[in-house]
């Protein structure tokens, strides 16, 4: 074929092809706007199981950027709701690389591995998310677990505090969450500032008690941990909140009242060893260590710990209890 | 909360959709605090709380022994941070190094958050410099040892004046001595000598003339100087290791030469392991000796694992001390 036939060839061809095909994709586009407006609709009525049946025939039709960039958000969240974290990761992996500024796919990203047992992996893409949104209470929260999970506990503290106030201190599972954190950060000042703000969000609830008694007790203050540990089992008399108080009492140095508050465990009847290593240490701590072995016995019954604890006061050796903590 | 699609001309809400992305969330009547913790947890904590505001001899005395390993040992910042956030006691630090540098600085009084400065800045102290300015043909040539000028210059500033009397911690750290092998212990008179010498490069950087002694790094004989904080009067040793992990094959002579020195290094951390109370080793990957400008990614790989082993560290304190803390209750 000479340069002129082909020419005309090609002329010929185009003219066939109606123009907006080759600007705006044509049918295929129209499909793909169709298949799109469905897989809306799914999505927005709960149905992931028609949006991810969509999903295939949508891209077959090879639709534009910014039809595409829609579906994976949608397709991403329908994985994640049908509990495939690892398509849902690749959807969204895929579509930060094609839509770097969209930031819903670095946060989805950041949820999911932060909720895997992955902060390390959460942490850039949630600080990606707030340097665009810092104002997502989402994004702050996730953050500040993230940072928590990994001990950057003075990181977290920052975007737990973000996230408590964007939320005006009203929802009290946060505020909890966060009031933890800092008791595990021993900064006892801000564990009782939430705890306060908690129980004006909650009011009537045991937890803030404990917070406070908990903080106290902290700082060796047990005397004053007591009646807040009181108060709150008051509120919800629980018997980890009364074991608690019985440990309070017996590192307060009131053996004779912590042996007390174990014997009202142990008289209710089931085999408690907490209370039975309660009631061990504290008849220990009074120097009568043939009537505690009985009770420290019976504490091995109990997690590895507590039967740690009462064997290293039975007299095990010590290498024994020592190398397995060992790397 | 809506998330929505900050680039496309629409807005999703993720509502529908949504599975679980946040944590837990509990009714206020069964907040994460209690309930959720095992009776093994409870236990621990509460006897965490003695522990932690007691003093010898109420509770047995605590070291913290931190090894050598050039920029890696800056993960020892990281763990004195996790063990101050979990108020683990410290009544006597040990270093060999790397680790006497931070020791000391601890000791001294310094915040944790100033160390991690010091971490932060190293490259603009200029330390890596007396690493980067060694050349082994003029060290050939003039058969003389270089003197580190900068880092030298940083442990007087930081330390210069102090003596190990007047520290807040009782502290100790480990040299060598060139000629006879010895390892050598401080504990008294001034610091700031004593931890240039226990910092100070073997073949490298000239040894530091003290007490007819002529001294090198620590590291060669005492790794990890868990012997150097019983001998300050600690019951129980918590030990960080800034291990070697790195397989890269070294580029040059020097580098060479402070490979086989840290191998050594980790060959005696092995057997100084087994006296520890327990062990922590931060994961610090392909961080070498000397890669400084990488001192604050090696402090987050020590806080990171300190954090991840806290727990256990706790419980194996409290196993250890639970006699002497029940009977002084």
């Amino acid at each position: 074929m000479t340069a002129k036939a082909r020419l005309l060839f090609f002329l010929l061809l185009a003219a066939a092809v109606p123009a907006r095909a080759f600007f705006f994709g044509g049918e295929s586009d129209k499909k793909a706007g169709a298949i799109l407006d469905s897989m809306r609709t799914a999505f927005e009525a709960g149905s992931c199981s028609s949006v991810l049946e969509l999903s295939g025939g949508f891209l077959d039709e090879k639709p534009p950027a910014a039809m595409r960039e829609e579906a994976y958000g949608y397709t991403g969240r329908c994985y994640e709701a049908a509990g495939f974290a690892d398509k849902a990761i690749g959807v969204y992996k895929l579509a930060r690389e094609l839509y770097p500024d969209n930031v819903l796919f670095a946060s989805r990203l950041a949820f999911i591995y932060g909720q895997s047992g992955f902060p390390e992996l959460a942490v850039p893409l949630f600080l990606n998310v707030l340097s665009v949104e810092t104002d997502d209470i989402d994004a702050n929260l996730g953050l500040a677990r993230a940072y928590s999970g990994l001990g950057f506990l003075s990181k977290a503290k920052e975007f737990y505090s973000r996230a408590v106030i964007l939320q005006d201190f009203r929802d009290a599972p946060t505020l909890a969450e966060y009031a933890r954190c800092m008791l595990r950060k021993r900064d006892w000042a801000e564990a009782v500032f939430i705890a306060g703000k908690g129980a004006a969000a909650a009011p009537g609830t045991s937890v803030w008690k404990l917070v406070e008694a908990r903080a106290l007790a902290g700082q060796g203050d047990y005397k004053r941990a007591l009646p807040l540990i009181e108060s709150a089992i008051r509120l919800d008399p629980a018997r980890q909140l009364r074991l608690e108080r019985a440990l309070y009492l017996l590192m307060g140095g009131m053996p004779r009242r912590a042996a007390e508050a174990a014997d009202a465990e142990l008289a209710a009847g089931a085999a408690d060893p907490l209370a039975s290593v309660i009631k061990g240490m504290a008849l220990y701590s009074q120097g009568r260590r043939t009537e505690a072995a009985p009770y420290l016995y019976a504490a091995h019954a109990g997690g590895p710990f507590m039967a740690k604890i009462a064997a290293s006061l039975l007299g095990a050796p010590q290498e024994a209890t020592e190398e397995p903590w060992k790397k | 909360m809506l998330l929505v699609l900050v680039s496309g001309p629409y807005v999703v809400s993720a509502q529908e959709a949504r599975p679980v992305e946040r944590g837990p969330r509990q009714s206020a009547s069964s907040l994460p605090l209690s309930g959720e913790e095992t009776d093994d947890e409870l236990l621990r904590d509460v006897l965490w709380t003695r522990l932690s505001t007691s003093r010898p001899p109420a509770r047995p005395s605590v070291g913290l022994a931190l090894s050598g390993g050039g920029a890696r040992g800056f993960a020892h910042t990281g763990v004195l941070e996790a063990l101050e956030y979990a108020g683990f006691p410290v009544d006597y630090i040990s270093g060999t190094s790397m680790g006497s540098v931070i020791g000391s600085l601890y000791a001294s009084g310094a915040p944790v958050s100033d160390i991690w400065k010091f971490g932060r800045q190293a490259s603009e102290l200029k330390i890596s410099r007396d690493f980067k300015s060694i050349r082994l043909l003029s060290l050939l040539i003039t058969d003389k040892l270089i003197t580190p000028t900068y880092i030298n210059r940083f442990i007087e500033s930081r330390l210069g004046g102090l003596t190990f009397e007047k520290l807040k911690i009782p502290f100790a750290c480990s040299a060598m001595d060139m000629r006879t092998g010895e390892k050598i212990i401080f504990s008294e008179g001034p610091l700031a000598v004593a931890v240039r010498a226990s910092v100070n490069l073997p073949g490298i950087f000239a040894p530091v003339e003290y007490g007819h002694r002529y001294l090198v790094d620590g590291g060669v004989v005492d790794f990890i100087p868990i012997g150097a904080a019983r001998r300050l009067g600690a019951d129980w040793v918590l030990a960080s290791v800034a291990e070697s992990e790195s397989s890269r094959m070294p580029e040059n002579v020097l580098m060479s030469l402070l490979q086989v020195i840290d191998i050594r290094g980790s060959l005696l951390a092995r057997s100084a392991e087994r006296e520890a109370g327990f062990l922590i080793k931060p994961q610090v990957g392909d961080i070498s000796v000397a890669d400084f400008d990488r001192c604050e990614e090696a402090g987050e790989a020590g806080l990171v694992e300190a954090s991840r082993r806290m727990d256990e560290a706790r419980e194996a304190l409290l196993i250890y001390s639970a006699p002497r803390l029940v009977q002084k209750l």
